[in-house]
């Protein structure tokens, strides 16, 4: 069984680790990095993800940025961008209408709306069905 | 006479003179009173008297006889005398005394005093002709005088002094020269050798020189004064003035010669005739017209004379007039005379009596006037009579149109009495006025009417360019009239398309005379045409230069008048266009005029509806200081401007009573005079500087939103990722399976509250200068998520929320965007309603909008206040508010602003004291749209 691999970018670290463990709980491998460099460090060096989800606004290269940076080098990985600034999001729509595709959601971002999310994008339904994700399905259903 | 009172001694006197040989004529008195009558009475040689008579006496006569002024010998005889009476009585005027005892001595005595008394007499009578020939010389006017032979002044008289002014004292003893004028040097020497040979001169006529300096003409005789030798003494002189005599001579002289000029250089012929009809004297202009000399005609009796023919009716009239005169009648008749050429000469002949200076005729005066002229002209006049009605009616119409020019307004109507004229004056067929048009080409005549032209050949005239053969071309680069008899032999048309046009019109003679302003610019042409040679008469041409005159007037009085009505035009336009108001005002400041935006900024439609008086005004308008101090009447605008004060920039807000909107003008205003000072209007400009101002404080405002927009943005992202790491934190707790009840519940608490958090974040942080494309939007979403803001606010005031959500489809819009359309309309509810109000909040369509597209229909409703309806029109304005305290202004724009972007319209419908409703249409989600279109249809 191949656990599928989410890469979470975010220079904050709280943000970052709780992201990264809510996917793993959801059934995911997942691994946080602090900056754009290091998540370009492990694609290079480690295990190219089947998604990436970045924060936009970091020190040195941002996330939009390295968004355009991994959708060159590998373009099979998909990307969610979050973002807690309103700006962002014309940047997001400059980059769509010249015809790149990234989804981007709002910060915060209820955790178990970005689980669901996450399982569209990847098309892992059985993640919201699945014996460890049994709690998960369960609670959106709830709602 | 013997005074004695004794007879024989009277007798014995008489005695001694009998014997004596003289015949003794003897009267005896011894009275008083018989001595006085005998003194009276008689012519006595000798009285003799005896010394002592009673009651009388020799002493007593000799009294008597003093006072007689007798002189005749008296002679005292006397009995006994003594000494003492004998020179008693010798003073008492006797001339000897005789004793009667010595009365021998008596003849002696007597014939002694006889003798003395005569040669008494005779040298009495000497002394009184010299006396009266002094008396005479000393009377007389003429000057006489004497001088010695060496011509020195010895005797003056009166007359003398008069003449030359010196009075005797002063000339006796001066030379002579001192009389004699500086021009006649010699002339003493030459009378005195004269006279010393014995001339006398007599009445000659000289000059001599007064005390004064002044010549006088004198006439002199002359006289020598011999010595008792005969030797020449000197010289006797009298002087005459003549001066006058002189003047008046010369006068005469004068007189008589000026007469015979005038008489010479008189054009009337004047003869002056006896009283019986003979001729005296003729003028030169009487004798040349006869071409006869004054001896040939005068002395003959006047008829006979050659002035007059010799028929028997002329003389015989000639002399019966010649009778009447010489009774005092002046006769006058019209009659030929006869001139030396042989012709007759027509004359208005007159005789008259000419009188001295008492009344007398003395002569006759005729005279002739040459009245021949004036009969030829009376001829020539009758003779004209045709052609003076013509002129009177060429007269007339030049009236007639001078008189139009100046009360007709219609200029064509005028052409055409212009042209009807020229033909008529010029007796011509055709005729046209052109106007000259400097700005077409080189400057072109237009025509701008014409007469006897077909339409056709008026369309050859229509333009004329200076380069044209015709005679107007001519004219206008000549300046000057052209006048063409016949076209045929006109050297310059010859071959020309000109000269083709003239014929085909019918045209053989053509004048075009200029027309020019006073000011000397062409104006235009005025020209007329003859269908045969013809050349214009120099009247007719004085004619048509009157018309020309007049024309050029109208035409010159027409153009200054469209170019004013234009300026006035242009300028009222200008003035109505502008954007600032203008009032115009008289000098007692009432408002004579108003331009469209003064009327609008005062939120009048009309003219008629704006105030024309100041209290009016103030009657209207509350005006105040833009910080809300009131402004004194005297401080207005209009009051300052009629102190004479220049008016800059004076920012008032000024508000319609009883409560209008408020606005805020700039006002400006100067005083328009006259050179002297005079004012003619005021001029009061209006700006409404309402958006320029709420703008500037709106300014501030906006940028204390904006930073504090900037920072929210800030605020929210800073906010947002502790946010999100104790959201995931929180989550991952609550997903642990061990969790037991109690706990999770608190979990999910937590979170609950932690979204809340994130919500409210977004909401009012998050939209800030949040842009984008527009996306489908569920609109219930995103009202509940802006009433998720306001939450508080309705919970305060009990506001209840009315939710009717209808609508099938999404809405095409920004999500931001929308958001902030909803939460201004919700905040404006919220502020309009009272405690316990409703708030209706309804969506509904898709409908189908104008365009084709689906719209979306989205209602904001409450139970407020209301609008009322002059504000309804004004709320999507800018900085229109009625909340000054906290309102921007903005809102409603912002959200109008919006929804136009998002293709969409927005409505409000409101009614005071009931509620607002707000509708906005926006356009739907197509594949939403779609979608829920087709469940409408499972439905």
């Amino acid at each position: 069984v191949s656990q599928k691999f989410i890469l979470v970018v975010d220079d904050e670290r709280g943000v970052a680790d709780t992201l990264a463990a809510i996917m793993q709980r959801a059934g995911w491998r997942s691994r946080a990095a602090y900056c754009a460099e290091d998540a370009m460090e492990v694609l290079r060096t480690e295990e190219e993800p089947a998604l990436m989800i970045s924060d936009v606004i970091m020190p040195g290269i941002n996330g939009v940025e390295l968004s355009l940076q991994v959708r060159r080098r590998w373009p099979k990985v998909q990307i969610l961008l979050i973002s807690g600034n309103a700006t962002t999001q014309e940047i997001v729509n400059k980059l769509c209408a010249e015809g790149h595709s990234f989804e981007l959601l709002a910060k915060p971002v209820p955790p178990k709306q970005l689980v669901m999310k996450v399982a569209s994008l990847l098309s892992d339904t059985n993640i919201l069905r699945g014996p460890s994700s049994g709690g998960i399905l369960s609670q959106i259903k709830k709602n | 006479m013997i005074v004695e009172d004794s007879e024989p001694d009277a007798l014995l006197v008489e005695r001694q003179l009998k014997k004596a040989g003289y015949a003794v004529s003897a009267l005896r008195v011894e009275s008083a009173a018989a001595f006085t009558e005998a003194l009276a009475s008689g012519n006595w040689d000798v009285i003799i008297a005896d010394y002592t008579v009673p009651g009388f006496g020799a002493v007593p006569a000799l009294e008597h006889l003093k006072q007689s002024s007798l002189d005749i010998p008296f002679i005292i005889v006397s009995g006994a005398i003594t000494d003492e009476i004998a020179v008693a009585s010798m003073r008492a005027g006797a001339h000897d005394y005789v004793l009667k005892d010595n009365i021998a001595r008596l003849v002696p005595a007597i014939e002694r005093e006889i003798r003395e008394a005569a040669t008494r007499r005779q040298k009495r009578e000497a002394e009184a002709a010299v006396r009266d020939l002094a008396a005479i010389v000393e009377s007389s006017e003429d000057a006489i005088l004497g001088k010695s032979s060496s011509g020195t002044i010895t005797a003056w008289n009166k007359g003398a002094e008069q003449l030359y002014g010196y009075t005797a004292k002063e000339i006796l003893g001066q030379p002579m020269s001192l009389l004699m004028p500086p021009d006649r040097p010699h002339e003493w020497a030459d009378i005195l050798q004269r006279v010393s040979a014995g001339e006398s001169i007599r009445q000659y006529e000289t000059r001599r020189r007064k005390k004064d300096g002044t010549l006088i003409d004198v006439a002199v005789t002359i006289s020598p004064i011999l010595g008792l030798a005969g030797k020449l003494i000197g010289l006797s002189s009298i002087a005459r003035d003549i001066s006058k005599r002189k003047r008046a001579e010369e006068a005469l002289e004068r007189s008589a010669r000026h007469t015979q000029r005038v008489l010479d250089n008189l054009t009337a012929m004047v003869g002056v005739l006896s009283v019986d009809g003979t001729l005296l004297e003729a003028n030169k202009v009487a004798l040349d017209l006869a071409a006869v000399t004054s001896p040939e005609v005068i002395g003959k009796p006047f008829w006979e004379t050659p002035w007059w023919s010799y028929d028997p009716g002329v003389q015989y009239q000639l002399r019966a007039a010649i009778k009447r005169a010489a009774k005092g009648e002046t006769t006058r008749y019209d009659v030929a005379h006869a001139t030396s050429g042989g012709k007759m000469m027509m004359v208005d002949f007159s005789l008259a009596p000419l009188r001295d200076h008492q009344g007398q005729i003395t002569h006759l005066i005729a005279s002739s006037i040459d009245i021949t002229e004036r009969k030829q002209a009376e001829q020539a006049l009758r003779s004209s009579e045709e052609k003076l009605a013509a002129e009177l009616l060429v007269a007339h119409h030049l009236q007639q149109v001078s008189t139009e020019l100046i009360q007709t307004d219609n200029i064509e109507a005028l052409y055409e009495q212009i042209l009807d004229t020229a033909v008529a004056v010029l007796n011509a067929d055709f005729a046209s006025i052109q106007m000259f048009c400097a700005e077409r080409g080189d400057g072109e005549l237009r025509l701008l009417g014409y007469r006897g032209f077909t339409a056709e050949a008026a369309r050859f005239l229509e333009w004329v360019r200076p380069d044209s053969h015709s005679t107007c071309g001519v004219a206008l680069r000549t300046r000057q009239r052209v006048m063409v008899p016949d076209v045929q032999s006109y050297e310059f048309m010859a071959g020309s398309a000109d000269l083709e046009t003239y014929t085909i019109a019918g045209i053989r003679a053509v004048q075009t005379t200029p027309l020019f302003s006073r000011s000397g610019d062409l104006l235009g042409m005025i020209s007329t045409h003859w269908r045969e040679p013809h050349q214009s008469t120099a009247s007719q041409l004085r004619a048509l230069d009157v018309l020309a005159r007049q024309a050029a007037d109208l035409i010159d009085r027409k153009q200054a008048e469209s170019a004013l009505r234009k300026n006035k035009d242009r300028l009222r336009a200008v003035i109505d266009n502008l954007a600032d108001g203008l009032i115009v005002l008289d000098p007692s400041g009432a408002a004579i005029d108003w331009n469209h935006a003064a009327l609008q900024l005062h939120g009048y439609n009309e003219r008629g509806d704006a105030p024309v008086l100041f209290s009016a005004a103030a009657d209207r308008f509350d005006l105040y200081r833009v910080d809300g101090t009131p402004v004194p009447l005297e401080q207005w605008p209009l009051a300052r401007l009629l102190r004479g004060e220049e008016i800059c920039d004076y920012e008032l807000a000024i508000r319609p009573k009883p409560e209008g909107q408020e606005r805020i003008f700039s006002y400006g205003g100067t005083l328009v005079r006259d050179s002297d000072g005079q004012i003619l209007v005021g001029l009061l400009t209006i700006r409404d500087i309402t958006h320029w101002k709420k703008a500037q404080l709106a300014l501030v405002r906006s940028e204390k939103l904006a930073s504090v927009g900037r920072m929210a943005a800030t605020i929210a992202h800073e906010i947002n990722n502790p946010l999100a790491a104790a959201m995931n934190a929180l989550y991952l707790v609550s997903i642990e399976p061990s969790l037991d009840v109690e706990s999770r519940k608190h979990l999910e608490l937590a979170e609950t509250e932690l979204e809340r958090v994130a919500h409210l974040t977004k909401q009012t942080l998050g939209f800030y200068r949040e842009a984008g494309t527009p996306t489908g939007l569920d609109v219930p979403e995103i009202i509940d998520g802006v009433l998720d803001i306001y939450r508080p606010k309705l919970t305060n005031k009990s506001i209840a929320i009315h939710r009717k959500f209808r609508c099938t489809a999404r809405v095409l819009a920004i999500d931001g965007e929308l958001r902030q359309i909803f939460s201004n309309l919700i905040s404006n509810s919220i502020d309009a309603v009272d405690e316990s109000g409703v708030l209706h909040l309804r969506t509904s369509g898709p409908h189908a909008g104008e365009a084709g597209n689906s719209m979306v229909r989205l209602t904001v409703g409450d139970s407020g206040v209301g609008i009322s309806e002059k504000n309804a029109k004004r709320i999507f304005e800018p900085f229109f508010t009625t909340k000054d305290a906290v309102g921007t202004g903005l809102g409603l724009w912002v959200t109008s602003e919006l929804v136009k972007k998002h293709g969409g319209r927005i409505r409000v419908r409101s009614k005071i004291g009931k509620g607002t409703v707000f509708s906005i249409w926006l356009p739907a989600e197509r594949r939403q749209q779609e979608r829920e279109s087709r469940l409408g249809d499972e439905q």
